[in-house]
């Protein structure tokens, strides 16, 4: 096509020689959650938060793989994957700060949380800090509306939080974060 | 009335620093799982007559009542599902997970006995990815009590065996929707279904499905133990019942109260959360697609009339929303408008477009750009769409519709402040419509 | 019967419908994007909705109203009742549906395939606003390429999700799917995964807005200029119904004609792109090896006649050979036929070999298994008819390999080959061929037999003719000429008209009734469809 247009038949790049969805993975997937549910579809939703868990983001080489093992086509996947928030396709950084802007928290001050981030590590929401420690996210609702404001750290839920000793908090993170994602592989 | 202390919060202190995981062992000591093994003595039909008799209804937003719905499911029809609404993503709202924080086992009794009275092969407990620790919980208790043979084993007087899972969403306010929920329990995007058929007939995986709240399911032990009497002595004869209520905002005591349905917001206010914080301005009486209460309804008795009464949707969620008189309410509204816009599906075209198109109108307003005209603008924007006037397939858009015919009607000097005639070099425009 | 009344017009309709239906069915127009009667209801569009008053089940004669806005394409029609959709509430919602749609829209109509088919544009004017409330900026969003024949302007695209449902229902390939959510979303596929299935075309002619176009039509014709002609498919033997979309002369576009029993609403993309054998490498000259100057086709006539007549004196009777195609007509089959055996009584009629691509490809609906498609492996367009025209004539019917065998031997003198518009065989023609001196052949284009035929004369294809295909189940199917013949070719037909003598012009239908006279009276009962132009969604007489 002579225009501005993306290609979308040629093969996604990227490709690495060792699977995503390894045995183990699809071990743990067919044994725990396959019984689970009529459908291997049905066992996207886990999968995903397994991959996420492991890898911290959802490259296409996974979903192609996951397409695959549960049996449906790449953009059956990719359009269910793609419809939640949580799934992410870019990779972040080893610690992901949720930040909730929903009603309670924007009425108890998450504008100050979430400036004070960017004073001190110079990132906006949806960026990652040069040393690949800290990704930022606004999101909404957390569900934890009288801890407000309140923040998800990978997996772990800050509340009542003041922008000082966050931001402190958040400078003496470990190195190397428990897992890469927020996802939680159970 | 007869509100004579906590029912669902029983095992919780009411002091934080008391406030700990009640296991297996604590919940059973304390009558816990008497109501599961008293219900499997009783014939399903009862339980679910008791169930009706007791007026209980959802406590998960709409307020339907739970035993009605058990009804629809078609006789002989299995397998058939439970799905365990735990997607609690609506702004203000935390009182499932503060219950499951601390008592996971009230949940799981009732989903056990919601399981025996309906015949369930496999309940589901959907949970929203953002609860990960509530999630851990939840696995943990189960464990407990598949150990303890409250589920995997056959359901008294039936060859079915029935197992629950923990199924864990991952970040989509719309899978909160009964068949938004299904379709994400089924690895799809979470687009609600189109009705008919509805769960009850065809839902998880074509089969006869029953979607509860979690709140709901945990009234259930405490109406087996002490008779739908005893729950209909609580709350008003429409509202049956006792309610957890979540207040944050601007007051001193954020958190999870319990009381019976029909109290009023201020009682809730002053006798729990330890006043307003500031002066009273506005609330919003079940989270943010339940609209807003003026300065003039801070009596309101938080039931399930309370739409009718008071110009919002309906109680929703319970979970109250205070703002002072600092809030800024056009801030607010666009809070809320971007919280649709973002949570949009994206199936139904007005909430898809509309949703989008209202949060680029506040922002337009809020930078200091609104127009006089914006004010109807939004106004007929945000009454084309919903599931009430029928333009759209599920209730999200209702929310977006609400939010904004209640902040405008309700508050509507706060907008019109904003909204400056625009100007061209200089020259003020006429607005649209006048003669020059 | 059951009917209702729909904006003061009774609809009547059988079985369990919904209004939406019905009233497509009836003529009855309601807007409508997501609705497609072969695909799953998903009622997400929104502009369908209509205001209902119901029969009271406890009292049929009383109507209740109900008072939401209900989506006419997911509420069943109900004996009695009445429908509004041009009520204030009804038409304000289309009004805010059409707006709606239009603000992230791009609005590019100038530069747009679609525009003068689409729906965005006729349900604009009827239904929506003349000018636009939205102040803010558009979403933008990018062009894609998506599969090999298929091009999306997602900026373009309302979400309708047909096309995904095709992909899913229809092709069973599940190659499309809405990525994104909320205003965010966009139709895509996965990269590398492109949309290529045999069927992936239709996506095209299901998408009712400038989404989803046709690489190989892009930017070529304004679709007002096309002129829409009823067809048959002329590379298949599943007889599918087709528009030829074609201006001056020229070919743009094939299109599925709705048919129920055969293609529904679809059809496969080698039979879309199946034509280029109508504009490409025609043959447009009578030649002779020895006059290469060019024959009149009076001259060239006067040629066959006489190797035919030569043949019979030298050898007697048997000693000629007529091939037919089966990608001609059954009417010029039966005049060939009818002139060979009157040259030669002993005529043996052979029949060129079909084109055959492996084995049926059938498509299902991967959820409820219903086959919802199937691509004929045979790709001649009257194999049926040929056989039943080679049946009614008799004699020296023989296979294939004995006929080679008898040019090889010499038994056969002169021979006339109508040869097939596609070069599928002409490997093996050539060799059975090679031995004979006296070959005459009918073709459309310069290769296969012509270059050895000692003489041969152009005839044009099926665009430019009319007559009958009979498919493989045994329908018996005409179609009208679309576009003239190209200058210096003739139909089969007239070429055997002539040489039989008859009067006037060519013409399809005496020859049927000749047919229905020597005993196939199914031929007397067919009748062409009207040449009419394409049918237009929009009434505007109503507005």
């Amino acid at each position: 096509m002579a225009w501005l247009v993306e290609d979308r038949l040629k093969p996604y790049q990227s490709k690495r020689v060792e699977p995503y969805l390894t045995p183990e993975i699809k071990k743990r997937v067919a044994e725990k959650y396959f019984p689970r549910y009529p459908t291997k579809q049905a066992a996207l939703l886990p999968l995903f938060h397994i991959i996420m868990h492991e890898y911290g983001y959802i490259t296409e080489q996974a979903i192609d793989e996951a397409a695959e093992f549960l049996e449906i086509t790449r953009a059956q996947v990719q359009d269910a994957v793609t419809f939640y928030e949580e799934f992410r396709l870019t990779p972040s950084g080893k610690y992901v700060v949720n930040v909730c802007r929903s009603i309670a928290c924007e009425l108890c001050g998450h504008a100050d949380i979430v400036e004070k981030i960017r004073q001190v590590f110079g990132i906006d929401p949806g960026e990652t800090t040069e040393d690949h420690q800290i990704t930022l996210f606004e999101v909404e609702c957390l569900g934890a509306c009288e801890q407000a404001p309140c923040a998800l750290v990978n997996e772990d839920l800050h509340g009542c939080l003041k922008p000082d000793t966050f931001v402190r908090h958040l400078q003496q993170l470990p190195a190397e974060a428990a897992h890469k994602g927020n996802g939680q592989g159970h | 009335m007869a509100f004579a202390g906590p029912v669902l919060l029983k095992r919780i202190p009411d002091d934080p620093a008391k406030r700990r995981l009640i296991r297996y062992s604590d919940y059973c000591a304390t009558g816990g799982y008497e109501a599961l093994k008293k219900s499997w003595t009783t014939p399903p039909e009862d339980i679910i007559k008791l169930v009706v008799e007791s007026g209980l209804r959802g406590r998960g937003g709409a307020g339907f009542p739970c035993g009605t719905k058990w009804t629809f499911l078609p006789k002989d029809l299995h397998p058939r599902y439970l799905a365990v609404n735990f997607d609690e993503s609506e702004p203000g709202t935390f009182k499932d997970r503060y219950l499951t924080d601390y008592d996971p086992h009230i949940l799981l009794e009732g989903i056990a006995i919601a399981a025996y009275a309906n015949r369930i092969t496999t309940s589901y407990i959907f949970i929203r990815g953002e609860y990960h620790h509530e999630a851990k919980i939840l696995e943990e208790a189960l464990e407990e009590a598949y150990a303890n043979g409250i589920f995997g084993k056959k359901l008294p007087g039936t060859d079915i065996v029935h197992n629950c899972y923990v199924h864990r969403g991952a970040g989509a306010y719309i899978c909160g929707e009964e068949t938004g929920l299904l379709e994400a329990l089924e690895g799809k995007r979470g687009w609600p279904r189109i009705k008919p058929p509805f769960p009850a007939v065809a839902g998880a995986f074509a089969k006869p499905t029953i979607i509860n709240n979690v709140e709901t399911l945990a009234c259930l032990p405490d109406i087996v133990l002490k008779g739908a009497a005893w729950f209909k002595g609580m709350g008003t004869p429409s509202s049956a019942g006792p309610k957890l209520y979540g207040i944050s905002g601007h007051i001193h005591k954020p958190g999870v109260y319990e009381d019976e349905l029909g109290i009023k917001m201020s009682t809730l206010i002053e006798k729990y959360a330890g006043g307003v914080k500031g002066k009273y301005r506005a609330a919003i009486p079940g989270g943010v697609s339940m609209g807003i209460l003026g300065t003039d309804q801070w009596d309101a008795e938080l039931d399930f009339d309370i739409g009718r009464k008071y110009n919002v949707l309906g109680l929703g969620t319970a979970g109250v929303i205070v703002m002072n008189d600092t809030t800024d309410l056009v801030l607010m509204l666009r809070n809320i408008v971007r919280f649709f816009a973002y949570e949009s599906c994206g199936q139904c075209t007005p909430c898809r477009e509309g949703t989008a198109w209202m949060h680029k109108m506040l922002n337009r307003i809020v930078a200091g750009f609104g127009r006089p005209r914006d004010f109807d603008m939004l106004m007929e924007v945000g009454l084309s769409m919903g599931s009430m006037p029928g333009t759209t397939i599920c209730g999200l858009a209702d929310g977006a519709n609400w939010a904004v015919k209640t902040f405008l009607q309700k508050f509507p000097d706060d907008f019109k402040s904003r909204l400056k005639p625009e100007q061209v070099r200089g020259v003020t425009l006429t607005p649209a419509g006048a003669t020059v | 019967m059951p009917t209702m009344e729909v904006d003061g017009k009774q609809v009547a309709w059988e079985g369990r419908k919904m209004i939406l239906q019905a009233c497509n069915d009836a003529g009855v127009e309601l807007p409508q994007y997501c609705y497609h009667e072969g695909l799953s209801i998903v009622a997400s569009c929104r502009i369908c909705l209509v205001e209902i008053e119901s029969p009271d089940p406890k009292d049929p004669a009383k109507l209740v109203k109900v008072p939401k806005l209900v989506p006419s394409c997911q509420t069943p029609a109900v004996n009695g009742m009445k429908v509004h959709s041009k009520s204030p509430k009804a038409a304000a919602n289309q009004k805010a549906v059409m707006e709606f749609l239009l603000i992230n829209h791009p609005l590019d109509c100038p530069v747009c395939d679609q525009a003068g088919e689409c729906y965005l544009q006729d349900y604009s004017f009827k239904y929506g606003r003349a000018e636009s409330r939205f102040d803010e900026d558009k979403a933008k969003k990018p062009k894609k390429d998506i599969g090999k024949h298929v091009v999306l302007y997602s900026d373009r695209c309302i979400m309708c999700t047909r096309c995904v449902r095709f992909t899913r229902e229809i092709s069973g390939t599940g190659e499309l799917g809405v990525f994104g959510r909320g205003h965010k979303e966009q139709i895509d596929v996965f990269q590398g995964k492109s949309l290529d299935n045999p069927l992936s075309a239709n996506v095209i002619d299901i998408c009712p807005v400038g989404a989803l176009l046709d690489k190989d039509f892009l930017f070529t014709q304004r679709v007002w200029f096309l002129k829409s002609t009823p067809s048959i498919s002329p590379f298949s033997s599943g007889g599918e119904n087709i528009f030829i979309e074609h201006n001056q002369g020229r070919i743009y576009r094939i299109k599925p004609r709705f048919n129920k029993d055969i293609n529904k609403w679809w059809i496969s993309d080698d039979i879309r792109y199946g034509w280029d054998f109508v504009h490409n490498n025609r043959l447009q000259t009578i030649s002779a090896a020895d006059a290469p100057e060019g024959l009149t086709w009076r001259q060239g006539l006067d040629r066959l006649e006489r190797s035919f007549k030569k043949a019979v004196a030298e050898k007697g009777h048997g000693s000629t050979l007529l091939m037919l195609s089966p990608f001609d007509t059954t009417e010029e089959m039966f005049l060939a036929a009818t002139w060979a055996r009157k040259m030669d009584p002993g005529c043996a009629l052979g029949l060129n070999l079909s084109k055959i691509d492996g084995q049926d490809q059938v498509f299902t609906n991967p959820t409820t298994g219903a086959v919802t498609y199937t691509i004929r492996a045979d790709k001649s367009p009257n194999r049926l008819g040929a056989e039943n025209i080679r049946a009614h004539f008799g004699g020296n019917s023989l296979m294939f390999s004995y006929l080679s065998s008898k040019i090889s031997a010499g038994d056969i003198q002169a021979a006339l080959v109508c040869a097939d518009p596609i070069g599928h065989n002409d490997a093996d023609m050539s060799n059975y061929f090679q031995p004979l001196k006296n070959l005459t052949v009918l073709s459309s284009r310069p290769d296969g037999l012509v270059k050895q035929a000692s003489l041969s004369l152009p005839v044009c294809t099926w665009a430019e003719k009319a007559g009958v295909f009979e498919n493989c189940q045994g329908v018996i199917q005409p179609f009208v000429q679309a576009i003239q013949p190209l200058e210096g070719s003739r139909s089969t037909g007239s070429v055997f008209w002539e040489l039989l003598g008859l009067s006037g012009q060519y013409d399809p239908a005496a020859v049927r009734r000749m047919m229905a006279d020597a005993g196939k009276p199914q031929y007397g009962q067919v009748t062409p469809p009207a040449r009419q132009e394409k049918v237009e969604l929009m009434q505007f007489a109503e507005l």
